[in-house]
C-alpha cells in the first residue's frame, strides 16, 4: 500500500511532531513549522544553521557518530539536547530513518522529533532529589548531599552557576552548596545578613520571594555587593526562597549568569523545581537534627545524672560536667567555678580544645560578683545569662585597668578564646548560690537559643539536686555518727555507777539474808530491796541493749565463739527468766532437746532467748508463751510463739529494723532495739530469724543457727 | 586468826569501796589500788593472796600490771582473778579467773572463794 503523494505534504506540515529532514552531509533540507517553533528559529533560519550551530560541542561530537549510522541503513531513537535560540536547553526524542531515492541510494535522513523537555527536566530533578537522599542516608552532610541537587542544574540550563545557600536562626546565610560559583565569591557572601537590599539572595530571603536582577549591576538591591559580582563577572542572577511545609525560610536557591538577561519560563520552572526538593531535602535533615538533638540531650542528661549520682563527692562529679558537655559537642569552651569559702569564685574545671589555654583558664578564671563577665552576672542575679560574647566591650571596660589586674586578665584571656556565643548558669542550691557553669562556643555558626538554656538550666538544676544530696548525706553522716558517738558515750557513763549502785544493792540483800540487821530493820528493808533489785536488772538490761546497739554501729559486736551445749545454755536462761514470767502471771512452755552441741557465743545466744521471750512476755497478752528448741547435726532451731497481740504483715517487714516500735511507748516501753541487735546476733553467727504473724492471734518467731560457725 | 589479803586494783572509785565492804564483810582483809602503779607499790606491804584486776585503768593499766609481775616472776606467787567488761581480753591473761562487768557481786564473792577459800582461816 502506498499513500497518495499529494498527502504527503499535508502529513508533514499538519504532524504534531516536529520533522526535519537532512541530506547525505546532514545539512538540513527542510523542517516544518512545529520543529521551527520548538527550537525558537524560523524554517529559513533553520535551513542555514548546521547541528553543530545549535548543539554543544560535546552534545554534537555524540550525535555525530549516531548519524552516521543512517548511512548503514539504521533506524533508531535519540535523545539529543539542543540549545534554543534563546540559550536555553532543548531536550528531544528523535525517531531517525535513513531515506533513499527510486534507485534504492542513500539520499539523507528523516527524523520524527518531540519535545521532551519538560519531561526531562522533571526525571533529571526527581533523580538529583533521589541522590541527594542517597547521599545523606550514607551518612554525608547537608551541604555535601545539597550538591547532587546543584549537579544536574546545567543539564537544564546552559552556562548557569548555581547556589544553595542555607539561612541560620540569627538570619545569616551561609553557603549549603554551590556549582561553578568560585570559592572565592562564596566565602565573600557567607554569613551575610539577610535584608531588603541585600543582593537577589539576601533580599528573596528577606522578602520570601522569587527575586529577578537582570542586570546586577544596575538592581539596586545588589548596590552593595555589585563590586564583588563584577569582580567575578556575574551579570544576572535570580534567587528564589526555600520555605518550610510550615512557611519558614529555610534557605535559597539562585542561577547566576555572566550575561545581563532575562531568565525565561522554563528556568523558572527549574527554579521552582530545584526549590521545591530543596525544602523537602532540608526540612527532612532539620527534622532528623532535631530527632538528633533530642536523644542527646536525653543521653546528656542521662550520662550527668549517673555522673551525679555516682559519688557523693560531688566537687568531683563537677568536675566531669563541662568536659560531658565539650565532648557531645555542644561547645567549644565550658568551665565550671565554685566560691571558695573566702569569697571569690574559683574554677572548679575547665574543658576545651587547646590544653595550654584551658591551663590559663583554670588560673586566671578567679572572679568576685563584681566581675564584668556573664557567669558573674548570672550568679549575682540567680539567673540563666546568654547572648553572643563582644569582646571589644568586654576589653573596652578593662581598659584602663593595669595588665597585672585579675580581672583584666581574665577579660584579656576570654577574649583570646574567641567565643561566639555563651551560655552563663547559676548553681542553686537551698536559695544559696554557690556556683555556675559556663557553656560557650566560638563557631559563628552556633548561636545559643532558648532552648538551649532551658536544656542547661536542667543540666543545672540536677547538678544543684546531686549537690543537695551530697550535703544531706554528709550532715545525715555527721548526725548519725553523732547520735552513735552519743549513745556510746552516754551507756558507757551509765555503766558504771549502775554497777557499783547493783553491787550495792546486792550487798545489801547478803547483809539482811545474813541477819546483820535488828529483825524491824530487816522487815521494813526487805520489800525495799526486793522491789529494788527487778528494776535495776531491767535498768542494767536497757544499758546493755545501748551498749550492743552503739558497738553495731561502730562494728565492734565481735563473738566469742566456743564449743559448748547449746540445750544446757537455753535451759539456764528458761531457768533465769521464769521468775519473770511468773511475775507477769504469764506460763511458759519450754520444750528443749537435750543435748545439742555446737560452736557459738553463749552470751549472745541466751541474749538471743532472753529477747525473744521477754518480747513474747510483753506482747503476749498473759497467755502461754511457747518455747521450742530442736537441733540436727548441723543446726539449732529456736521458736518462740506467743498468742498475744500480733501484728500485720507490713509491720513484720519492719521489726528488725532499728528504733522500729509497732506499738505506743505508753502501754510497752522498751527502747526498740531488742530485736534488731538479736537479729544483728544471729545475722553474726550466719543464722537466719524470720517471723509469723496473724493480728489479734499471735506471733511466731524462727530462728535457726549453724552448729559450725563460720565467722 | 588471820585474815587472808586482797588486793583490789580499780580505778572506779565506788566500786572499789563497795568491793572492799563486800569483802570485808566476808572475812579478807582488803587493800586497795585505784591504778596498776599503785597495785605495785602496794604488794610488798599487803603481800596479798589474790589479786584482783580490772583491766582499763589510767597511769598502768591491768596488761601492764601482769606483764610486770610475770617480767618479775611474781605472777606464779600472786594469782590474779581478772574483772572486765572485755571477756576476750580478760582470757588473754594466763589468769585464775576473770568475772565479766558488770559485775554480779555473788559470782565475784563465789570466784574468790573458789579460787582463794574463805576469808578467815
Amino acid at each position: 500500500m502506498k499513500i497518495p503523494s499529494n498527502l504527503f505534504s499535508q502529513i508533514v506540515e499538519k504532524s504534531l511532531d516536529g520533522i526535519w529532514i537532512a541530506d547525505t552531509n546532514f545539512n538540513t533540507t527542510y523542517v516544518n513549522q512545529i520543529m521551527a517553533d520548538m527550537i525558537g528559529y524560523s524554517q529559513e533560519e533553520l535551513l542555514r544553521l548546521k547541528f553543530k550551530d545549535i548543539m554543544t560541542d560535546d552534545d554534537w561530537n555524540d550525535l555525530e557518530s549516531k548519524l552516521n549510522s543512517r548511512i548503514e541503513g539504521v533506524s533508531e531513537h535519540h535523545i539529543v539536547r539542543f540549545l534554543r535560540k534563546d540559550g536555553s536547553a532543548l531536550w528531544v526524542r528523535a525517531a531517525c530513518n535513513p531515506l533513499y531515492n527510486d534507485n534504492g541510494d542513500y539520499v539523507g535522513a528523516v527524523g520524527l522529533i518531540s519535545d521532551i523537555t519538560e519531561l526531562q527536566k522533571d526525571e533529571t530533578i526527581l533523580q538529583a532529589q533521589r541522590n541527594v537522599f542517597q547521599r545523606l542516608v550514607a551518612g554525608a552532610s547537608l551541604e555535601d548531599s545539597l550538591e547532587e541537587l546543584l549537579k544536574p542544574v546545567d543539564l537544564l540550563v546552559f552556562g548557569v552557576y548555581s547556589s544553595i545557600l542555607l539561612l541560620d536562626e540569627q538570619g545569616q546565610l551561609w553557603k549549603g552548596a554551590t556549582i561553578n560559583l568560585p570559592e572565592e565569591y562564596n566565602n565573600l557572601i557567607n554569613g551575610e545578613k539577610i535584608g531588603p537590599n541585600v543582593g537577589s539572595c539576601g533580599t528573596s530571603a528577606w522578602l520570601k520571594e522569587l527575586v529577578i536582577s537582570e542586570n546586577i549591576q544596575t538592581d539596586p538591591r545588589w548596590a552593595n555587593y555589585k563590586h564583588i559580582a563584577a569582580k567575578f563577572n556575574l551579570g544576572a542572577c535570580w534567587s528564589s526562597p526555600i520555605i518550610s511545609k510550615n512557611g519558614k525560610v529555610l534557605g535559597t536557591f539562585a542561577m547566576y549568569f555572566q550575561n545581563t538577561r532575562k531568565p525565561t519560563d522554563f528556568e523558572i520552572e527549574v527554579v521552582k523545581d530545584i526549590t521545591a526538593a530543596a525544602a523537602l531535602c532540608i526540612e527532612h535533615v532539620r527534622l532528623m537534627d532535631a530527632e538528633k538533638l533530642h536523644v542527646k540531650k536525653m543521653d546528656i542528661l542521662a550520662e550527668s545524672r549517673k555522673l551525679l549520682s555516682s559519688t557523693m563527692e560531688y566537687e568531683d562529679v563537677l568536675r566531669k560536667i563541662p568536659d560531658l558537655l565539650i565532648s557531645h559537642g555542644w561547645g567549644t569552651w565550658s568551665f565550671i567555678s565554685l566560691r571558695n569559702p573566702d569569697g571569690p569564685f574559683r574554677t572548679l574545671s575547665v574543658a576545651g580544645p587547646d590544653d595550654i589555654k584551658k591551663k590559663l583558664m583554670g588560673q586566671v578564671m578567679e572572679f568576685d560578683l563584681d566581675s564584668t563577665i556573664a557567669l558573674a552576672k548570672a550568679i549575682k542575679e540567680n539567673k540563666p545569662q546568654f547572648g553572643n560574647f563582644d569582646a571589644e566591650q568586654m576589653l573596652e571596660l578593662v581598659k584602663d585597668l593595669d595588665a597585672s589586674n585579675p580581672r583584666k586578665k581574665l577579660v584579656m584571656t576570654l577574649a583570646d578564646l574567641r567565643l561566639h556565643s555563651y551560655i552563663a548558669i547559676p548553681l542553686e542550691v537551698r536559695g544559696d548560690v554557690i556556683g555556675g557553669f559556663l557553656l560557650s562556643t566560638n563557631d559563628p555558626r552556633r548561636a545559643y537559643s532558648v532552648d538551649d538554656v532551658e536544656f542547661m538550666n536542667e543540666i543545672g538544676h540536677s547538678c544543684a539536686v546531686a549537690i543537695d544530696n551530697s550535703l544531706l548525706y554528709r550532715e545525715t553522716k555527721r548526725s548519725v555518727k553523732a547520735r552513735e558517738d552519743f549513745i556510746s558515750i552516754a551507756s558507757h557513763e551509765l555503766r558504771t555507777p549502775l554497777t557499783s549502785l547493783k553491787m550495792r544493792v546486792d550487798l545489801l540483800s547478803l547483809l539482811m539474808e545474813r541477819k546483820k540487821f535488828p529483825e524491824e530493820v530487816n522487815e521494813v528493808l526487805k520489800p525495799i530491796i526486793m522491789d529494788l533489785k527487778p528494776d535495776l536488772h531491767k535498768f542494767a538490761r536497757l544499758v546493755e541493749i545501748l551498749l550492743d546497739f552503739s558497738k553495731l554501729g561502730s562494728d565492734k559486736l565481735h563473738l566469742r565463739i566456743e564449743s559448748c551445749d547449746l540445750s544446757k545454755l537455753i535451759s539456764e536462761e528458761i531457768e533465769r527468766l521464769r521468775p519473770e514470767f511468773m511475775a507477769h502471771k504469764t506460763e511458759l512452755v519450754a520444750s528443749v532437746q537435750d543435748k545439742v552441741v555446737g560452736e557459738c557465743d553463749q552470751v549472745r545466744v541466751q541474749q538471743i532467748v532472753t529477747n525473744l521471750l521477754t518480747n513474747a512476755l510483753k506482747f503476749g497478752n498473759q497467755k502461754p508463751v511457747f518455747l521450742t528448741v530442736t537441733g540436727d547435726n548441723h543446726s539449732i532451731s529456736i521458736t518462740v510463739k506467743d498468742q498475744g497481740i500480733g501484728m500485720n504483715e507490713e509491720d513484720t517487714k519492719k521489726i528488725f529494723k532499728p528504733f522500729e516500735r509497732l506499738v505506743s511507748d505508753k502501754h510497752f516501753g522498751g527502747l526498740g532495739l531488742g530485736l534488731f541487735i538479736t537479729k544483728q546476733i544471729v545475722d553474726r553467727h550466719n543464722g537466719t530469724i524470720s517471723v509469723k504473724s496473724i493480728p489479734g492471734e499471735g506471733t511466731t518467731f524462727f530462728v535457726n543457727l549453724p552448729l559450725q560457725a563460720k565467722i | 586468826m588471820t585474815k587472808k589479803r586482797i588486793l583490789v586494783v580499780e580505778d572506779d572509785a565506788n566500786i572499789r569501796d563497795v568491793l572492799k565492804l563486800a569483802l570485808e564483810f566476808e572475812g579478807y582483809e582488803v587493800f586497795s589500788a585505784k591504778n596498776g602503779r599503785e597495785g605495785l607499790d602496794l604488794l610488798k606491804e599487803s603481800n596479798p593472796g589474790l589479786i584482783l584486776l580490772d583491766l582499763m585503768m589510767p597511769v598502768m593499766n591491768g596488761w601492764e600490771f601482769v606483764d610486770y609481775l610475770k617480767q618479775e616472776h611474781l605472777f606464779q606467787k600472786y594469782p590474779v582473778i581478772v574483772v572486765s567488761a572485755y571477756s576476750e581480753r580478760a582470757k588473754a591473761i594466763d589468769c585464775k579467773d576473770f568475772v565479766l562487768k558488770p559485775l554480779e557481786l555473788e559470782d565475784l564473792l563465789e570466784s574468790v572463794k573458789k579460787n582463794y577459800g574463805t576469808g578467815v582461816t
